[in-house]
């Protein structure tokens, strides 16, 4: 009984700090849209209007977490920096969580890239 | 004193020899002005509109020329959920159907400094241009269906 009690205790709270660090795509959809991504990167975030431009849709959650961040830092940090007049500008308003739901959304959306050789 | 004897010789033939020389090509130039303007300015154009020529040339890649300089990028890319470890850990990014472009603007920005992955700016720091838009080329056109590199 204390050992099924004990069980329950810790698995619940597992549970509950996965649902909190959990990104939540829903607000990442609403982030997306409210930030007009699609303005540059394209219908479904995988038809960008300049061929400079990524696509986006599709592509791994952590990397695209990575690269907004990367870009909120901006060029001058020295170990992940990067810098862009236009995506500088649009994340300095997101929070970690806002970057991990923005990034599920994304990669959340159908896409066409392939790993091969 | 004979040797500075012939060190004055020397020095004065030598400067004999210069000063003899400038008169004639300044001589020469000054016959030849009217004569050489029109020619220069064809070979100044034709130069000119060459370096365009070239510049739009070099731009353009060719994703077969790629298949022999995809040797770099397949050990990480070519991995599905290959993780990169520095600073973060995460995973690659899929660059098989990105836009030719931008993975040649991202190969130069590794080139220059601009992008900070420390593997990323070795490996762009030995391409070209050209072997940049090569590169791109060669991923953006792949898809789920398109044949297999016949050297890797």
């Amino acid at each position: 009984m204390k050992f099924a009690l004990i069980t329950a205790v810790l698995f619940s709270s597992i549970g509950l700090v996965n649902v909190a660090n959990a990104a939540s795509a829903d607000k990442g959809q609403a982030l997306v849209e409210k930030g007009n991504c699609a303005s540059c990167h394209g219908a479904g975030l995988n038809a960008p209007i300049l061929p400079i431009y990524p696509k986006l849709a599709g592509q791994y959650p952590d990397y695209l977490y990575y690269a907004l961040k990367a870009y909120k830092v901006g060029g001058g940090n020295p170990q992940y920096g990067r810098n862009n007049a236009i995506m500088g500008g649009l994340v300095q308003g997101y929070s970690d969580g806002d970057m991990q739901d923005i990034a599920a959304y994304i990669a959340s959306l159908p896409g066409n890239f392939v790993v091969k050789k | 004193m004979a040797q500075i004897s012939q060190i004055m010789l020397l020095d004065a033939s030598v400067r004999y020899n210069v000063s003899t020389r400038f008169k004639s090509n300044s001589l020469k130039l000054i016959s030849m002005k009217k004569r050489t303007i029109l020619p220069r300015l064809l070979i100044a154009i034709g130069l000119a509109l060459t370096g365009f020529a070239a510049q739009a040339d070099e731009v353009k890649g060719n994703a077969t020329a790629a298949n022999a300089k995809v040797w770099l990028c397949v050990g990480c890319h070519s991995i599905p959920e290959y993780r990169a470890d520095y600073p973060f850990v995460y995973k690659v990014p899929m660059i098989g159907g990105q836009n030719a472009a931008y993975i040649a603007s991202s190969l130069a920005a590794y080139k220059k400094g601009e992008r900070k992955h420390p593997t990323m700016r070795a490996i762009a720091g030995s391409l070209s241009d050209q072997d940049m838009a090569d590169l791109g080329e060669y991923y953006a056109a792949q898809t789920a269906s398109s044949p297999k590199n016949p050297l890797k």
